[in-house]
Order: structure tokens, then C-alpha cells, then sequence
């Protein structure tokens, strides 16, 4: 049984639907926006994992060999030593693979009876279980590969690799699973058969472990350990997949903390329709409260009816969240294939937690948002005929609230210091102040300009400024919506402005060579740093060139875990491209090469806490061997960071003759383009070697950057969508609520044109109010943005740049979003009949 | 009415999730051993499909080109402190090809070998449950002809071909182990006809069976990383084919009975699809001095009296039965000696000793032995 009151009052809002609407469409994009990166995020997630514990299951460890093989033997051995061991081997490699267009394919050989990978607990498409594999000429493969392959599932595919050549029935996988995911470039071989096809006999690419997390495991972890002979690690898998994650997790906490401003926004629209739903019916409530009605369950009525709103907007937000979701996790998959995983996920994935977050999110941000309307409606006294005064603002109540807000901001930002979420959490509390400080800036300055138009010719727009000055609090939520939105869309730009001028300049000071050499990226990586090396050798003869600089990366065993370690071998011309931020560059450069030092990435040192002294040990060829860090430097092109030593360093610890990329450096007077064609042709056109200049190399590396921002720039254009609904809404409402003096005024003469001079003057107005709080607020942003929140994310500094054409471009836009606001309502306006709308009231 | 409109757009958002899992739910997974019982083998595979002579000792090793094989080790073990414990090591082959690729590499078969080995501590009524499924290459697991042996890693099983013959049994668990010599007592029992032991309807719907039908246990088990002398009584059941269980076939009870007596009985109990009894049930009855009378399913009547639910899989599993040859004026309650002995591994099934108490021609009689039950 619902209670009359709330009848009433639906009653009501099924009567002028367009009154919730405000409300309704506010609380939807903001849960959409939410809703769409969450879902666009946790797909990618899973996806991540989906594709890893496809292949590598529930190992915890790995050994692997220095080399990067070992003797299957050793595999016997260990499953015979401890025959509780679960343990899967593991044989891996390229093979060119496809009938008509040949490509490079990896080869992930497993033994399916003691595979630890989900692979082998599910069945293949059409085939029963990969179990078929053994002893068998056939495969595994993505269904994306077989079709890129021009093959059906189970046909033959021939594959060539360093062992011979084979036909093999690839089968696909079920491709409706989301839990198997086999990157594309991959096919699943039998072990038996990838030994065959990679000349691995004998040979074992690494081994994966099962081992529980207790005290028998650790022991177990012990006796493997000592077993081991020189030259073979045990690796703990879970420690890198933790790292990975946590890298991917600071991207994730970024576009979460966006996505709710979103919200945030939203709020304050809710804030604006409870209001003036409340301010419209006070007639209403008066009767009622003369009627009986208790002061309680009006309070809860309007509770209740701005719960539903919330409902209902949250149900649109979730239907347009899931349209939003697709977009985004194009948008996501793209930049975290980029820097941490690849993602292959295509399809959104909804969760009934998920779904019920959302929706609670929805209906608690409406209710709260209604709590203030919902209080001053319970206080309407009984049977007046006067409306409710607009509330009167004094700056008392939102100064001291916005004193308050900064204030905790500030607490606990230093309680908590260096904690992301803390941070966002003091960014919404500083945002939210500011809000606060627009709704009573706005009746102040619209009154001082509305004095100033004394001219009769200016008569509709004094009339505007004036409406905005009798403390109306409709324009100044609306007008705080577009500041807040408009804030963080500037914020945001400014810092991604700033980011890709550090960047770009940093680009500038590294990139010393001519040009850069690299293999095609699909070219497996052995084949690829072999083809280069021969290069390096080639080149050396080469008497045309000035330098050579090289560059080696490989992922290397230390005591801070898996680390990329960069081996460069730095002409003296290569050597101005560091900027050093801590060390000194002519001590640095003294002890490169002759002694085990490193330099670290800043990134590096900031997540491990290195400073200049301290030590690091990594696995050599040859044993532990620990280095010394000399210096950190500049370097943005990882937040995991990098230990980079000299290539002769290198050399001493490692058998290495591999080149991941190679630096060209032109003779005085030599032009790149007759080089660069000098150098192909040494090279040989098969190789497919790529070669750039460097600008062309620096070209590349913004666009990926900007491939990269392309979603926060996408959020924030969504925060400034909602606000502009916003500004549309507040005027539309102020319309209804005005009606009758716009009527007298329409009976005076006055004409539609005029009106709607009224409307834009108002408009523009609220939207120069709200960008003069907004740039300043933004620069702010930007500023806590770089220097307090990236470097927390991603251990970078780097410098602040505030475009002016940014600021410029965001102030147009704001009065632009407030011009368009206008037309609809002057419309709506321009249709009223004075005469029937006098008769009404 | 209006209100209801409301009512079913909030319903909306988990319908539509519904909707999606239902698109997307995942799949059923597949047992795997049940579809190598009873799927289509490819063409290729030998197959049983008339009664053939035993040729021993060369049965007691492997027959590779058969799709599946068991040696099927279980027993009734008492130590002298009166600790009494039940056990079961069983060794299964796989083919999962006819045919095996020709290849340089050490690691090419087409078989794979799974063990089960489970002690179950009657007293302490604890069941320990271990298994181990492994690739015959590189010496990690394997089966060799002569003597006869299997082995997976530590666990093995081996045939020492003295008079009598003997299988030397070795496993080990998490802190519990075997360590038996079971020496036979009485012929092999070709089990069905002369060993072609018909599961269905088609003619190659069978297996090749034979039974060690009693084989006196002696040596020692481990508990809890205490060693003790045990002695009792074992069965062993080796059974190979390639397509035994014909379409329809949910499941089985199988039971090894030792009877006071001196004498054995197997029967097994073929459950079709729709839960009723397969008309190809069978069994066999040993007497003490070794004559053996093959059984049918009209000879068996089978009664549930009581069923137990798996606390791990809440399954209901029968747990309690009447079993009457009349033929034979046997007259039998089965009971397990402890309710829980669920096996949860790739295939799920219960495994386990049980008691036997009875009459045969109004003479009381007991035993022990162990049941197997699949499908449930």
C-alpha cells in the first residue's frame, strides 16, 4: 500500500515530467560515466588475466635458465625427487606459419596432462579436450588467428620452424568463453611436437610450479632451490603479476577518481531539481501540512520521491553506460595495450555487484542531494499562500562549509600522504568547496553588473543580470555544475598539456642520434636483436658514420624483483641526451663502463626508494652480482621503470650479442635520407629493418601519447555535457517558476526577442560567473594533478605548462555551452499566451 | 498499473544481466574420463570382441593399443593393535590416439597415466585421497612389460612372477603410505566369458576382465608418518578395451566381496540413463576351493536401504544395500566401513571398503570387501 502523500507528490511529477526529467537526466550521465569506465576497466582486467591464467594457470613459480633453456632432464629429476610437486614444462619459440601468407607465430608447447593452465580443463570448440593434443599434429589457436590465417578450425595449417616443417590441424577455441584467451599471434602445440618443430629436443623453455603459500611450500621452495645448479632460477610468478597489476591499478585509480567528478556533477543537478521541486509545490505542502500531515513524512515523502529519480536515472545510466562501455574499452584496451598488458576484450562485462553498486550510487547520491529540499519543505508552515522564499543565501553557511572542506582536504592529505585515493579523495573535497563558493558569488556579481546597465537600450539584459542577483539558487547550483565540470575538463588538459611538453622536450635531449634502427615488431625478438647485431657488425665497417649507440633490453632477476634492464652503449654525443636529476653527469660517465654501477629511471628509483649509493643485485650468467646506482635520470618511457648499465657492463655478466635498437649518428655534412638508404640496402630489403629519423621517432612517440590521453579528454567533454543539461535545466525551471512575470511582461508588450535577451543575458552571464571560478580552479587542478597526483601514480616529475590557449579555448566553450542553453528555453518562452498564462496563475 | 510499470523498470537492469549469463554462462565441463569410457574411439584401436585366452604373465603388463586399461589394487588391511584400514591404489592408462606421430622427441606418446591411491583409517574414520596424473615420458611414469610393472613417479606396481605370484604395491600421500606384498591364493578369475566381459549391447561394447579375487596383503602402511605392520586381504581387477560402456550408461556399483566362507563375489550393477538396471549387470561367484559361477542380472537382486549425501559434493550416493543371489541362497546386507569416502578429482565417484553380513542357505556369514560407485 503506498502512502497518499507519495501519490501525491508522483502524482505531481506525472504531470510535469519534464520537472524530474532535470534530475533524472543528471543522476543517469553521472552513473553512466561511472558505470562505463568501471565496466570498460574490469573487462579489460579480466581479459588480462583471463588470457595469462589460460596459459599459466595457478603457477606460483617458475624456473627458468640464465640461458633462457633448460635440460628436460632436469624436469624428470625434479618430478621424481618430489613426487608431490605439480609441475607443468614448458617449450616455447616461433615458427612462420599459414599456407598463403606466411607469418610469424609463437609457439607455446605444453605437456596437456600435467598443464597447470585453464586451457586444459576446457574443451576446445570442436574437439573434446586439448588432452587430443598428445602425440598429435595439432594445435590450439584463438579463432581470430585461424581466420587471419584463412583457415577454418581443424584444417591443416602448415608451420615451418629452426626443426622442420608440419602440418598441424589447428583447432579453436570455444570463442564464446570469456575465461580462454589465447593472444593472437599464438598457437598450443603438444610438447612433443613444438621439440619436433622447434629443434628443441632435449631443451625445456622454463617449468611452471604449483606451490602452496605455506610453510610446506616454503620448504619445498627451499629444496628446489638448493637443487638447483648455477645458471637456473626459481622465480616467484606471483610477485611480477602483483607488480604488472599494480601498475595497471594507478592507471585504473585515475580514470575512477574521473569518472566520479562525473558523478559529482550529477549531484548537484539532483540538488537543483529537489530544490525547486520543493520551492514549486510549497503551496502544496502547506495544505497538506494544514491538512495534517506531519513535518516527518513530508521530509520523507520528498525523500522518497527524489529515491525514485535516483532509481530511474540510475536505470538510464546503466542502459547508456553500457553504450558508453563499448566506446571506453576501445579506448582503455588501446592504452593499456600500449604500456602494460594487451587486451583482447571486446565485450563488456556486467556484474550483478557491479549493477547494485551503481544503482545504490544512484539512489544514496539523490538522497543525499535532496536532503536540504526535503528539510526546508517539512519546515513550510501550514496554509500560506506565499511561496517558499527562495532561500536566502548568506555567504556564512557555504564559506564556512568550504573552509571546512579545504580544510579536511588538507588533513588528510597530510595524514595520509602518498596514497592515491587519499589524494583523489582531497582533490573532490577541495572541488566540492569550491562549488560551494559559487552558488553565493553569483547573486554578488551579477547584482554589481546589473547596477552598472543604467542604459534603457540594455533594459532585457539588466533584467537578466538582475534575475541572477535575487539570490536565486537554481542559476548558482547550475552555474556550479558547469564550474566544476569545466575544472576538471581543464585540469586535466592543462596537465596532459604539461605532461606532453615534458615529454616532448625530454624526447628533444634523448634523442641525440640521426636516426634509430629497429627490427619489425613481427619479427620474433630473438630474430629480430639477431638481424640487428649483424647490422651493428656491418655498420662497423661502415666508414660513413660518426657513432654507433645501442640499446639492449631484457628482463632480468634482482633482489627488487623482475626489472627491465636496459644495456646502452653511449657515444660521447649519446651521452648529453640524459638529464641527470640526481648524480653528477662527469663522475657518472667516468665510472660507466669500467665498473658494476647503474643508473636508474626516475620512475625506478622513486617506487624502489633508491638514492645514489645504493645497491642492487641482479642474476648474472656467472652468479648474484650487485650493482651500485650512480645516478638517476630523467625518463618517461616507463612507469616501471628502468636499471640501465653499459653495454660493456653487460658484456662482462651476461653472453648477450643481441641489439633491441641501434643509434645512427651522421658524419658532419652527411644528409640522413642517402644514409638511411645506404644502410637498408646493407641491411638487405628482406630484413624489413625499420629506420627513422629522429623526428620522425619523436613524431611517433606523441602520437602514442596522445593516443593514451585520449580518454580523459573524452571524460571530461562527457563532465561538460552534463553540466550544460544542467544550465538548460535550472533555466528551464526558473521559466515555470517565473512564468507569471514573464507573462506581465509579455502583456506590457514586451517581445519575444526581448525575452529572449532576458534568457541569454542570464546565461551567458551564469556561464562567465562560472568560468571565472573555473580557470583559476582548473590551473589548481592541473597543478595538484602533476605535482602531487602522476607523481604518486607513476614516480614522474615533470614541468607545469599553462597554455594560454587552453584557458582561452576552455572560456570560449563555457559561454558557447551557455549560449546554447538559451535557444530552447527562449523558445518555450516565446510560446507563452500572456493572457492564459496570467488566467492560470 | 503505473506503479507497476515503475516496479518493472527497476527490475530491468538484473534481467538483463540474467540475459547476459545465459548468452554467455559457462559451459558444462566435460568429465573427461567418462567421454574416453565411453566416446567414439577413432579407428585404429584394437578391440575386444570375443573371448580370447589370457596369456600370463604377459597380461599383467600393459596393452597399449587399447583405448583404456586398469590395474585396480584394493583391499582390507588389520594391524596388530587392531588398527583396521581400507585402501585402494588403482593405475589407469589412456591412449588418447590410435596412433603416435613420429618424433625425435623424448616426451612423444599418445598415453597418459592417472593414479588414485586412497587409505581409509577406519578407526579414525578418515579418508586420505591422492592422485597423480602424469605423461609416460622420461621415465616420470610408465609401464614395462617384463616383469610387469606400472608406475607413476614414487607409486608403482609390480609383478614378481614366483609361484605364487606376487604384486609388490608402493604409494605414498601427504604423510601417509603403503608399502604391501599381495601374494594370490587362487587363480586368476576370467571374469564374464573367459574374460570377455560384454557391457552393452554391440559386440565390442566389452572389456578383456580377470580378477586376483583374493590375494593375501601383508607389509605395511603408513599414517600420519607412522609406519605399521598390516595383514589382510586384497583383490585386484586388471580390465582393458576400447569401447566398453555402450550410450545411455550413467554409471556403476561395482562390488569385491571376501566372505568368511573362503569364498568371492563380484557383481556389478550397470545403471542406465533413466536410473533402471542394465540388463547387462553381472558378477561371478569364487567358491573357497576356486570354482567360479559366472552371474547375470537376473541372478542379482540389488536393494537400496539407505543413502548418504557427500557434505563435499551433495551428491546422494546409495549407502547401504540388500543383496539376494538366490541361485547361490546368498542373502546380504553391504555396509561401508566409513561413510565418507569420495573421491573429488577429475572424475568424482565414491570408492571405498565396506562390511558384509549375511546367510547363505540360513547359514550367517560376513566379510569384507570394497564397492566403487560412478555416475551419482
Amino acid at each position: 500500500m503506498i502512502p497518499p502523500l507519495w501519490k501525491i507528490l508522483f502524482a505531481y511529477l506525472y504531470r510535469r515530467p519534464w520537472q524530474g526529467a532535470l534530475g533524472v537526466f543528471g543522476i543517469a550521465l553521472g552513473i553512466a560515466v561511472v558505470m562505463a569506465v568501471q565496466v570498460a576497466q574490469s573487462s579489460a582486467r579480466r581479459s588480462f588475466e583471463a588470457a595469462e591464467l589460460t596459459l599459466a594457470g595457478m603457477a606460483t613459480d617458475r624456473i627458468l635458465g640464465v640461458s633462457g633453456h633448460l635440460p628436460e632432464a632436469l624436469f624428470a629429476s625434479l618430478c621424481l625427487q618430489e613426487p608431490e610437486l605439480k609441475a607443468s614444462p614448458v617449450v616455447t619459440g616461433h615458427v612462420r606459419g599459414g599456407d598463403a601468407n606466411p607469418r610469424w607465430l609463437r609457439v607455446h608447447g605444453l605437456d596437456p596432462v600435467s598443464a597447470v593452465g585453464r586451457i586444459t580443463t576446457t574443451q576446445a570448440a570442436d574437439t573434446g579436450l586439448p588432452a587430443f593434443l598428445l602425440g598429435q599434429a595439432a594445435g590450439v589457436a584463438s579463432g581470430s588467428l585461424l581466420r587471419s590465417l584463412g583457415s577454418a578450425s581443424s584444417m591443416p595449417v602448415t608451420i615451418e620452424g629452426p626443426g622442420g616443417s608440419v602440418s598441424v590441424s589447428l583447432h579453436s577455441l570455444r570463442e564464446t568463453d570469456a575465461n580462454l584467451i589465447l593472444p593472437e599471434d599464438l598457437i598450443v602445440l603438444d610438447i612433443a611436437l613444438a621439440q619436433d618443430v622447434l629443434g628443441h629436443s632435449g631443451r625445456l623453455s622454463y617449468i611452471d610450479l604449483v606451490i602452496h603459500d605455506d610453510a610446506q611450500g616454503d620448504a619445498l621452495r627451499a629444496r628446489i632451490r638448493k637443487r638447483l645448479k648455477a645458471g637456473f632460477e626459481l622465480r616467484d610468478l606471483r610477485g611480477d603479476r602483483v607488480a604488472r597489476q599494480d601498475l595497471g591499478r594507478a592507471f585504473e585509480t585515475n580514470l575512477t577518481a574521473l569518472s566520479l567528478l562525473s558523478l559529482m556533477v550529477g549531484f548537484f543537478l539532483v540538488y537543483n531539481t529537489a530544490n525547486f521541486l520543493v520551492v514549486q509545490r510549497s503551496v502544496l505542502f502547506s495544505r497538506l501540512r494544514a491538512l495534517g500531515v506531519r513535518r516527518r513524512e513530508i521530509f520523507g515523502g520528498i525523500l522518497m520521491e527524489s529515491a525514485a529519480l535516483g532509481a530511474l536515472g540510475g536505470l538510464m545510466g546503466i542502459l547508456l553506460g553500457l553504450l558508453l562501455a563499448r566506446f571506453l574499452l576501445g579506448l582503455i584496451a588501446g592504452t593499456v595495450g600500449n604500456f602494460y598488458y594487451t587486451v583482447s576484450a571486446t565485450e563488456p562485462e556486467l556484474t550483478v555487484p557491479l549493477l547494485a553498486m551503481l544503482w545504490s550510487l544512484a539512489v544514496i547520491t539523490s538522497l543525499v542531494a535532496a536532503v536540504p529540499a526535503a528539510w526546508r519543505a517539512a519546515r513550510v508552515r501550514r496554509l500560506t499562500t506565499r511561496s517558499i522564499a527562495a532561500p536566502t543565501l548568506s555567504w556564512r553557511l557555504p564559506l564556512s562549509l568550504a573552509g571546512v572542506l579545504a580544510l579536511s582536504a588538507l588533513l588528510f592529505h597530510r595524514i595520509a600522504a602518498a596514497r592515491l585515493w587519499v589524494d583523489f579523495a582531497a582533490m573532490s573535497l577541495m572541488l566540492v568547496a569550491v562549488g560551494l563558493l559559487v552558488s553565493p558569488l553569483m547573486p554578488t556579481l551579477s547584482g554589481m553588473l546589473a547596477r552598472r546597465l543604467e542604459s534603457p537600450r540594455w533594459w532585457p539584459e539588466r533584467l537578466g543580470a538582475a534575475n541572477l542577483s535575487r539570490a536565486d539558487n537554481r542559476s548558482g547550483v547550475a552555474a556550479a555544475a558547469l564550474c566544476l565540470a569545466a575544472a576538471v575538463s581543464l585540469g586535466m588538459q592543462v596537465m596532459t598539456a604539461s605532461f606532453r611538453d615534458s615529454v616532448d622536450r625530454w624526447l628533444g635531449q634523448l634523442l641525440r642520434a640521426d636516426g634509430y634502427v629497429s627490427a619489425p615488431e613481427s619479427l620474433p625478438t630473438p630474430l629480430a636483436e639477431a638481424s640487428l647485431a649483424s647490422l651493428y657488425v656491418e655498420l662497423g665497417r661502415y666508414p660513413l658514420l660518426s657513432a654507433i649507440s645501442s640499446v639492449l633490453q631484457r628482463e632480468r632477476s634482482s633482489s627488487l624483483g623482475m626489472l627491465a634492464v636496459t644495456a646502452y652503449e653511449l657515444p660521447a654525443q649519446a651521452r648529453d641526451g640524459f638529464e641527470f636529476l640526481s648524480g653528477n653527469a662527469t663522475g657518472i660517465w667516468a665510472h660507466w663502463e669500467g665498473e658494476e654501477v647503474f643508473i636508474a629511471s626516475e620512475s625506478l628509483a622513486r617506487r624502489h626508494g633508491l638514492t645514489p649509493g645504493a645497491t642492487v643485485t641482479l642474476e648474472t650468467d656467472h652468479g648474484a652480482q650487485t650493482f651500485t646506482l650512480i645516478g638517476i635520470y630523467r625518463d618517461y618511457a616507463s612507469e616501471r621503470g628502468t636499471l640501465a648499465i653499459s653495454r660493456q657492463t653487460s658484456s662482462r655478466h651476461w653472453q648477450d650479442s643481441g641489439y633491441s635498437g641501434l643509434g645512427i649518428y651522421l658524419r658532419e655534412g652527411d644528409e640522413w635520407h642517402k644514409v638511411r638508404d645506404k644502410i637498408r640496402a646493407l641491411a638487405g630489403e628482406q630484413s624489413g629493418i625499420r629506420l627513422r629519423s629522429r623526428e620522425e621517432i619523436r613524431l611517433l612517440s606523441l602520437a602514442i601519447f596522445d593516443r593514451t590521453f585520449a580518454i580523459t579528454r573524452v571524460l571530461g567533454l562527457l563532465a561538460l555535457l552534463v553540466s550544460l543539461a544542467g544550465l538548460v535545466g535550472a533555466l528551464l525551471a526558473q521559466l515555470l517558476e517565473r512564468g507569471r512575470e514573464y507573462s506581465v511582461l509579455r502583456a506590457l508588450g514586451c517581445s519575444r526577442v526581448d525575452l529572449a535577451r532576458v534568457l541569454s543575458c542570464q546565461t551567458l552571464l551564469t556561464g562567465m560567473l562560472a568560468a571565472l571560478v573555473a580557470l583559476p580552479t582548473g590551473a589548481t587542478l592541473a597543478w595538484f594533478l602533476v605535482r602531487v597526483i602522476n607523481l604518486h601514480a607513476f614516480g614522474w616529475t615533470m614541468d607545469m605548462v599553462f597554455p594560454p590557449s587552453l584557458f582561452a579555448g576552455m572560456f570560449v566553450s563555457m559561454l558557447a555551452a551557455a549560449t546554447l542553453a538559451s535557444p530552447y528555453p527562449a523558445l518555450r518562452l516565446g510560446r507563452i499566451a500572456p493572457a492564459q498564462a496570467l488566467r492560470e496563475e | 498499473m503505473r506503479k507497476r510499470h515503475f516496479l518493472g523498470l527497476m527490475a530491468l537492469p538484473p534481467a538483463l544481466w540474467a540475459f547476459h549469463r545465459l548468452r554467455h554462462g559457462p559451459p558444462e565441463p566435460l568429465n573427461p574420463l567418462q567421454s574416453l569410457l565411453s566416446g567414439e574411439a577413432e579407428a585404429g584401436f584394437a578391440r575386444v570382441l570375443g573371448p580370447e585366452p589370457f596369456m600370463f604373465p604377459r597380461d599383467h603388463a600393459a596393452h597399449p593399443d587399447y583405448r583404456h586399461e586398469w590395474w585396480y589394487f584394493t583391499g582390507n588391511l588389520l594391524s596388530p593393535e587392531n588398527d583396521a584400514f581400507g585402501f585402494q591404489l588403482t593405475f589407469f592408462r589412456f591412449a588418447i590416439a590410435a596412433s603416435a606421430r613420429p618424433s625425435a622427441s623424448a616426451w612423444n606418446t599418445r598415453q597418459a597415466m592417472l593414479g588414485h591411491f586412497a587409505l581409509t583409517d577406519v578407526n579414525q574414520r578418515r579418508f586420505h585421497a591422492a592422485q597423480r596424473l602424469d605423461r609416460p615420458a622420461l621415465g616420470i611414469a610408465g609401464m614395462q612389460d617384463t616383469p610387469a610393472r606400472v608406475w607413476i613417479r614414487d607409486w608403482q606396481a609390480h609383478h614378481v612372477a614366483t609361484l605364487p605370484e606376487v604384486w609388490e604395491l608402493e604409494a605414498r600421500g601427504p604423510g601417509y603410505g603403503l608399502k604391501l606384498a599381495l601374494t594370490t591364493t587362487k587363480a586368476w578369475v576370467e571374469q564374464g566369458q573367459g574374460g570377455y566381459s560384454r557391457k552393452g549391447p554391440g559386440r565390442s561394447n566389452a572389456s578383456r576382465y580377470y580378477s586376483g579375487t583374493r590375494l593375501a596383503a601383508a607389509g605395511e602402511v603408513t599414517v600420519e608418518g607412522t609406519p605399521m605392520r598390516v595383514a589382510g586381504l586384497a583383490w585386484l581387477d586388471r580390465e582393458w578395451g576400447t569401447s566398453a560402456l555402450a550410450p545411455g550408461t550413467r554409471g556403476w556399483d561395482w562390488f569385491g566381496l571376501q566372505l568368511d566362507d573362503g569364498s568371492d563375489l563380484m557383481v556389478y550393477l550397470l545403471r542406465q540413463e533413466d536410473g533402471s538396471p542394465s540388463e547387462f549387470s553381472a558378477g561371478s561367484h569364487v567358491s573357497g576351493t576356486g570354482s567360479v559361477v559366472a552371474l547375470a542380472a537376473p541372478d542379482l537382486a540389488m536393494e537400496v536401504l539407505e543413502t548418504w549425501t557427500s557434505p563435499h559434493s551433495k551428491r546422494h550416493y546409495p549407502a547401504r544395500w540388500r543383496l539376494r543371489i538366490d541361485s547361490l541362497g546368498l542373502d546380504l546386507r553391504i555396509m561401508p566401513r566409513v561413510a565418507d569416502q569420495e573421491w573429488e578429482g577429475l572424475v568424482r565417484y565414491w570408492e571405498g571398503c565396506v562390511r558384509v553380513e549375511g546367510t547363505r542357505a540360513g547359514k550367517k556369514l560376513q566379510g569384507l570387501g570394497y564397492a566403487e560407485l560412478t555416475g551419482y
